[in-house]
């Protein structure tokens, strides 16, 4: 491209971009915001020529906001909930109670139990590796519960087997084995039932199958 | 000129520098609205800094690349070549007439990467020396010279093109 052909392009693109313009609205616009200066909103900065973006994009922020606090307090919640039943598991087991029922078949001790609105029967893992001695009733959470002596088949250790119904409150709480304080405590859910095995932690042993994965 | 007159041609300026970086009018406005409004509402402790084309351009340019994000702005391919500035004028020669219409730039710049369309715009339409374009941004001279050369290059390939095709069409 020699020179003149240069002056030409250089002449071309001028007269191209001299032909794009601000409108005279767009210019009187920006010349009063310019003047006036006001302290940046949160809205104008985002939105300025499109304000249901702007505010789109603050609704999309207040929304992910509250759904962060939701899920925060949901899970602060979930803890502090875990928190009381294994406290109240514990406190119970450490009582000591003696069983007010002396049944050692489940059937036979959930006719005996009559108040609860739940079935009795214990999971094979625990029928395998405990026997049953007798049961009380008790609250988990303000919810009626059966709170069962059992003896480990193989170590003689007794422990005491929580059962109640599986609420919607409960069934938050996953499962997990815990110690609390001097109690060892495991917690699950099974067949629409929630169950908290507490023992004395001196007398857990690892060779007592209670860590086997349940059916 | 008084203030606002100055202000006005600040604003026009600013939006033809946009367009040559968008190649979109609406994109270009909505550009300098935002560039404007950032300087309008700058912090007093940045107000010692008037405001100035090269200013305004800066923003506008920074706002271009935080928008569109760096790599599609930022020169990918190496351009430092040597003897870059010495071939400005001496490409080969092209005596055909240029006739060169508002469609055919429209569709011409197009093609043209958005930095080689940028420098050719600040150094033929508002004069910066290549060394000014270099600095306003922030690449080396002879980058510079090479974005220039090789828009150009492809500027004049588009219009033997379209004379082709104009001379096939007649025949």
């Amino acid at each position: 491209m020699n020179t003149q052909d240069n002056d030409k392009l250089g002449a071309s693109l001028k007269d191209y971009y001299q032909r794009k313009s601000l409108s005279a609205d767009s210019v009187e616009r920006l010349l009063a915001q310019a003047n006036t200066e006001k302290p940046a909103t949160l809205l104008s900065t985002i939105g300025f020529r499109r304000p249901l973006v702007g505010l789109a994009w603050v609704a999309s922020l207040f929304v992910v906001v509250m759904v962060a606090q939701f899920l925060y307090h949901q899970q602060s919640h979930q803890n502090n909930l875990t928190a009381l039943v294994l406290e109240e598991i514990a406190m119970n087991h450490n009582k000591k109670l003696d069983a007010e029922y002396r049944e050692t078949q489940p059937e036979v001790l959930r006719m005996a139990m009559q108040r609860l609105d739940f079935p009795l029967s214990l999971p094979e893992d625990i029928q395998r590796d405990f026997q049953l001695l007798g049961g009380r009733y008790c609250s988990i959470q303000g919810g009626l519960a059966a709170q069962l002596k059992v003896r480990n088949r193989a170590t003689g250790a007794v422990s005491t087997l929580y059962v109640t119904e599986l609420t919607e409150k409960l069934a938050r709480i996953e499962e997990q084995q815990v110690l609390q304080g001097s109690v060892d405590i495991q917690l699950w859910q099974q067949q629409g039932r929630f169950f908290g095995l507490a023992t004395d932690a001196a007398l857990v042993s690892r060779d007592d199958g209670q860590d086997e994965n349940r059916e | 000129m008084d203030k606002d007159n100055n202000l006005e041609a600040l604003l026009q300026s600013g939006f033809r520098y946009a367009c040559s970086l968008t190649h979109q009018q609406a994109e270009a406005e909505d550009l300098v609205q935002e560039a404007w409004l950032k300087l309008a509402r700058r912090k007093p402790s940045d107000r010692h800094q008037s405001l100035s084309k090269s200013l305004f351009l800066i923003t506008l340019r920074n706002l271009y690349i935080d928008r569109y994000r760096r790599n599609r702005l930022v020169v990918l391919e190496p351009l430092d070549e040597p003897l870059a500035g010495a071939e400005l004028n001496n490409e080969p020669g092209n005596e055909q007439e240029i006739a060169m219409d508002i469609e055919w730039l429209e569709r011409s710049l197009a093609i043209l990467r958005v930095e080689e369309r940028e420098a050719i715009y600040l150094h033929l339409v508002e004069g910066y020396t290549a060394a000014e374009v270099a600095e306003l941004t922030e690449r080396s001279r002879n980058t510079v010279l090479s974005l220039i050369r090789r828009g150009r290059k492809k500027l004049v390939n588009a219009l033997d093109q379209s004379a082709v095709t104009v001379l096939r069409q007649g025949e």
